[in-house]
């Protein structure tokens, strides 16, 4: 009974916490804190946002082909991460390819929205699995020119937030680090913001544009990235 | 004005995130009176087996994969207890956090599960809020042999009578069968279904009377075993009733008898913080612990046989102290100690780069490796030997920098390199290996760094070639085949390319980078399109693999001449079914064409449901396919083959008229369902 006491205690002293950083948040001015001019609220909804994870046994290499029905991107990485398109166009499909010669877990998953979509899993030695949005696509579209991309690569595990933009769009968005952000059809110049949720350490994010890095930011718990 | 947009998914993320979180800071601020008031430690892990093939009714399964979100217990012993989701007295343990916390005492298992990561930590009802339901695959074919962990978790210390194991209700899970015994249903095989439940409850219970007691302050074991059909509910599985429908089963849970599958290793680690257990001379981490009071316990899956495994105990301000070939059987407890003495330590950084283009390397594996104690292997060869253990590994980053960011809560290796000699391991897919000697004494050097540094220069050389596909691929979709690179005479694959035929075309261009010619003698290639059964991609291909043998790879950074072609042709799936003998936990059957190694399989262990069998899909090549056994000794060594190879023709798939679906088409308007090819027997 006892027992039953302090862990009811525990419960309790947890969701006291949680409803303050939720209340926090909230208070931040919306976007999860972010300083944003825009009038959050003001603009019309969206469709549910695809974003795609590839988990598994940490520190499986991986190589992957995103496409949507208008860019692609081929990119390399290591088992956990997340990839969002950011102005995406519809349909989705990632093929991913372990880069091992074990019977180390990858896991790939299609979230739309808050829904789980498609999620396929390997063991095999350099194994390979493919999701897609409902339909598919009628082929890989061409690689993306600009390719530009923010790879938020730590804190390890981190929970991040902010806002990514270019001249005429902003998105909001939040994901545990590492994670891949793809910039369709970017407008001009590109710059974020980011916040670290959980202060899990330091913030590590660097802008890539053609396969080069371009921005290599450090910092924290707020980073702020502006195109060259 | 700019248009704001939101990416909902990561908005929703908040509340069960911070929940996690909360949860953690709380249970680390006063976790100390909660463990030692009221808690103690359970780990889980899963076991399983597919159903025994029965013909003409049961086919063998390529996968049997059920997606799991949480295993759920209850001291009630009252049996309606399960008809009370409500009750508080419910813990709920998820799929394991990507989070890697390590409170002393708790067995951190976030480096061995699939679906880790995870950001959704309450289970199936994330309160409306959360990214879906992020699930752990089980496949019953890779769980048969060895169990898979779970989770573990601080619960309340007390005996739990009523278990759950929680399916995801929308999506329990999938399974590849092999093609049918019956080909007259018209049913296609080796394409993926998704599983129905006869009863369509998420939650499969199990009632213990003896339960299962948490101590104070202890640690305890739950396996849990899988069981895909329940008699009498069910005899076989339910077919669909069209191709690419909805399989039905009805699976249940118990508690396996004696021997627990789990063994428990424990001892003393004087100086260390973690100590973590690898399958034996692979380096792949199944398992770690954080220590507190020079103690530590790991339990850890087992084969029938036992399963080898290397322990690496470190901490700050000491040496590494690790042990080699650690046998652990099913069920008993054996003492490793794993003191270290005390010694000064570094943080190892550097880079990986591309020693043609100079470019950074991404995903690049970095490890540092010894000796195990009485060997006298050269760490430095290439490939490494199967005694030198793994102490620490990292990746490189998008700048070709290693070790990626560690956290506040996640620490990185290569952050506490203690002094000492090593041997410096660089692997990348297409690349040479680099194995370097290390000399870490309040810097590092490495002998085949660059400048002496511990920076690397990866040598590669490159491979263009076409792919052609007959007939030319038609609408709605263009077609993927993905080529693959492998040691000639082996299945040690180098790189593979994706190459993407366009509608109506029959051929497409592929670059590759492979080692070269210092790195590898010679290369074997086969090449497998990606179809599509009912516009979903299928892991097995319809079409014929291409392959080609004993390709010389060109010198460093130049390109193989002649370049090679590689053919498939629509010729619809098939499937083996047989079995081996003798066979253990090392035994795998090698499926070949023209002597390039394509897939492997293992076999069903003793005391399972199908011991010694194998059953695998391939193309219905009109060119024999030769079946061949190996055997790894031990079981994570190098395969090698064992016995005479058998050649095995396959029978051609059934041709049915329009409407239809097919894997692939010949041109002749017809669809194809495949064969299954059974008694198969591989000496």
């Amino acid at each position: 009974m006892q027992a039953n006491s302090k862990l009811n205690l525990s419960a309790l002293v947890q969701r006291g916490a949680l409803a303050i950083l939720a209340f926090a948040c909230a208070a931040c001015g919306g976007a999860f804190g972010t300083a944003n001019p825009t009038s959050p609220g003001q603009t019309s909804s969206i469709p549910a946002q695809n974003s795609l994870w590839v988990l598994g046994t940490p520190g499986t290499p991986f190589q992957a082909l995103v496409t949507d029905a208008s860019q692609s991107w081929t990119f390399r990485g290591v088992i956990p991460q997340s990839v969002v398109i950011i102005n995406n166009s519809p349909g989705v499909q990632m093929t991913v390819t372990k880069l091992t010669n074990n019977s180390a877990l990858m896991t790939t998953e299609l979230i739309n929205g808050t829904n789980l979509v498609a999620e396929a899993s390997t063991n095999d030695p350099f194994g390979t699995t493919v999701v897609q949005s409902s339909g598919g696509l009628a082929a890989v579209a061409p690689r993306a020119n600009p390719d530009i991309r923010f790879f938020i690569k730590g804190p390890s595990n981190g929970l991040v937030n902010g806002l990514i933009e270019d001249l005429t769009l902003s998105f909001v968005f939040e994901a545990r680090s590492p994670a891949l952000f793809l910039f369709e059809h970017p407008d001009a110049r590109v710059d974020a913001v980011i916040n670290s949720v959980d202060f899990a350490g330091t913030i590590f994010a660097d802008v890539l544009s053609n396969g080069v890095p371009v921005v290599e930011s450090t910092g924290g718990p707020r980073l702020l990235i502006k195109f060259p | 004005m700019k248009q704001l947009l939101s990416w909902r998914a990561g908005i929703a993320l908040l509340v069960p995130v911070l929940v996690l979180f909360v949860a953690v800071l709380v249970s680390t601020g006063t976790g100390q009176g909660q463990v030692s008031g009221s808690a103690g430690t359970l780990v889980i892990a899963l076991t399983g087996a597919p159903p025994a093939p029965n013909a003409p009714f049961t086919p063998g399964f390529q996968s049997l994969a059920f997606n799991v979100l949480a295993v759920k217990l209850n001291p009630s012993t009252d049996p309606d207890i399960f008809q009370n989701q409500g009750d508080p007295n419910w813990t709920t343990i998820p799929v394991a956090q990507g989070v890697g916390l390590n409170d002393t005492g708790t067995v951190d298992i976030f480096t061995q599960l699939g679906t880790l990561f995870n950001l959704n930590p309450n289970g199936p009802n994330p309160a409306g809020a959360g990214t879906g339901p992020s699930e752990l695959q089980v496949d019953l074919n890779h769980i048969q042999t060895v169990p898979q962990l779970f989770n573990s978790q601080l619960v309340p210390a007390t005996t739990y009578h009523a278990i759950e194991l929680v399916l995801d209700g929308s999506n329990a899970g999938t399974a590849v069968p092999t093609c049918l015994e019956n080909p007259s249903s018209l049913l296609e095989g080796c394409i993926a279904s998704q599983i129905s439940l006869v009863n369509p409850s998420q939650f499969l219970t199990v009632s213990s009377n003896e339960g299962v007691s948490v101590p104070l302050n202890g640690l305890a074991t739950l396996v849990i075993n899988i069981n895909p059909v329940t008699s009498p509910t069910q005899a076989f599985p339910g077919r669909p009733g069209f191709s690419g429908g909805l399989y039905q089963f009805s699976p249940s849970i118990s508690i396996p008898s004696a021997p627990n599958p789990l063994g428990l290793v424990t001892g003393a680690a004087f100086g260390a913080s973690k100590v973590a257990a690898e399958l034996s001379g692979t380096g792949q981490v199944v398992e770690t612990t954080t220590i507190g009071g020079g103690q530590y316990q790991l339990p850890l899956p087992a084969s029938p046989d036992g399963t080898l495994y290397d322990l690496v105990a470190s901490g700050p301000g000491f040496a590494y102290a690790f042990a080699h070939n650690v046998l652990v059987r099913r069920g008993k407890v054996q003492t490793v100690q794993l003191d270290a003495a005390p010694a000064g330590q570094i943080a190892l950084t550097g880079k990986v780069t591309d020693a043609c283009s100079g470019m950074s390397l991404q995903g690049a594996t970095v490890e540092v490796v010894a000796p195990a104690a009485g060997s006298t292997s050269d760490c430095t060869q290439v490939p490494t030997p199967s005694d030198c253990v793994v102490l620490a590994s990292a990746n490189t980053d998008d700048t070709g920098t290693y070790p990626m960011p560690a956290s506040n809560f996640v620490v990185q290796s290569f952050n506490q390199v203690p002094n000492g000699k090593y041997t410096m391991v660089v692997t990348d897919a297409g690349y040479d290996t680099v194995a370097s000697s290390m000399s870490v004494n309040g810097g590092a050097t490495c002998s085949l760094g660059t400048g002496g540094l511990c920076n690397f220069a990866l040598g590669r050389s490159t491979i263009e070639g076409l792919v052609t596909i007959s007939p030319p691929v038609p609408s709605p979709r263009a077609l993927n085949v993905l080529v693959t690179a492998e040691d000639h005479g082996t299945h040690r694959i180098e790189n593979v390319a994706l190459a993407m035929v366009p509608i109506g075309s029959s051929a497409a261009p592929f670059t590759m980078f492979v080692p070269d010619q210092a790195g590898v003698a010679s290369l074997d290639m086969y090449a497998t399109v990606s179809d599509y059964f009912n516009g979903l991609p299928e892991k097995a291909s319809g079409h014929t693999i291409g392959v080609l043998s004993a390709l010389a790879p060109a010198s460093r950074c130049g390109t193989a001449s002649p370049h090679p072609i590689l053919s498939m042709q629509c010729a619809g799936h098939g499937s083996i079914m047989g079995s081996t003998t003798p066979f253990d936990d090392g035994t795998s059957i090698v499926l070949s064409k023209n002597g390039v190694q394509l897939m492997s399989t293992g076999v069903g262990p003793r005391g399972g449901s199908a011991p010694g069998q194998f059953s695998l899909c391939a193309p219905a090549d009109p060119t024999a396919y030769q079946l061949q056994r190996f055997e790894a000794i031990p079981p994570s060594s190098e395969p090698t083959p064992v016995g005479t190879p058998v050649a095995q023709l396959m029978a051609p798939p059934l041709q049915v008229a329009q409407p239809c679906n097919s894997i692939c088409g010949t041109g002749s308007g017809q669809c194809l369902v495949c064969v299954n090819n059974a008694g198969v027997t591989v000496p």
